[in-house]
């Protein structure tokens, strides 16, 4: 599978269509732009999103950034689709503030990626 | 993010706190207000809203008694998942896909507290990944 970089940030990013399901009911909503960020540790979903499927939350966490700044979230447990690939049990922080899908490295770490940055394209192998 | 007043008292005593927990203002009130909110009555005709919030409050009573039990959860289980309901381990495996096979199998969507069994009992989630706003002012 191949995507093209989104341009609605400067500079361009690579960002991978994502669907997700409440766990097991393999009832599916999306497709949504995820950003592909490797510096996060865990993929986060805004809550609007959330909502449409209704999935458990399994715990509270805290979101930090680089420089220490910190804010409670919850881990929800959804299915989450890439392409053909159903990845299940995927723990995903809710985000009541924004609108954009980030995986993170919870989710990044069990694909295989290229990012042919001068083509502005993310090849899913 | 919003600017919130407080009188010198509380800030006094929520930065002594803050400090005796290892932790900033910010992130204590946070925690603080979610628990709170958590606890009140849910406002009727929110559907999701009303439903979340008493999982909220489920789950924070079971991540209080995960935290209580820490210790002894961390000798017996370290490098493991476990499932907490009703402030009791019922279930724990090193595969979290499988933990959460059983654990929607035999409890559905109840609230169910899943967590790796690691050092620190409220898990840090770390986003490295700032932004440039050209537009700041």
């Amino acid at each position: 599978m191949i995507r093209t970089y989104s341009s609605l940030i400067v500079p361009p990013i690579p960002v991978l269509d994502v669907a997700l399901s409440a766990p097991m009911l393999d009832e599916w909503n999306g497709p949504f732009i995820a950003i592909v960020d490797s510096g996060a540790d865990f993929t986060i979903v805004p809550l609007d999103f959330l909502k449409r499927i209704q999935p458990p939350v399994v715990k509270p966490v805290i979101l930090s950034s680089q420089w220490r700044d910190k804010r409670s979230a919850y881990l929800y447990e959804v299915d989450l689709r890439i392409g053909d690939v159903t990845f299940p049990a995927v723990d995903v922080a809710g985000d009541p503030f924004s609108e954009e899908v980030i995986l993170g490295r919870n989710v990044l770490n069990r694909l295989d990626l290229r990012l042919e940055g001068p083509a502005l394209r993310t090849h899913l192998m | 993010m919003i600017q919130v007043s407080l009188s010198e008292h509380t800030i006094g005593k929520l930065r002594q706190m803050a400090e005796r927990k290892g932790t900033d203002i910010s992130e204590l009130l946070d925690r603080a207000i979610e628990r709170y909110l958590a606890d009140e009555p849910s406002i009727p005709d929110q559907g999701w809203g009303v439903e979340r919030d008493g999982q909220i409050a489920q789950i924070e009573r079971e991540q209080q008694a995960y935290e209580t039990q820490h210790k002894q959860i961390l000798e017996a289980y370290a490098g493991q998942y476990i499932a907490m309901r009703h402030g009791k381990v019922v279930d724990h495996d090193l595969d979290r896909i499988v933990i959460g096979k059983r654990v929607r199998t035999k409890f559905g969507n109840e609230p169910v507290l899943i967590t790796p069994v690691l050092d620190e009992a409220r898990q840090t989630i770390v986003v490295r990944s700032p932004r440039l706003l050209e537009n700041m002012a």
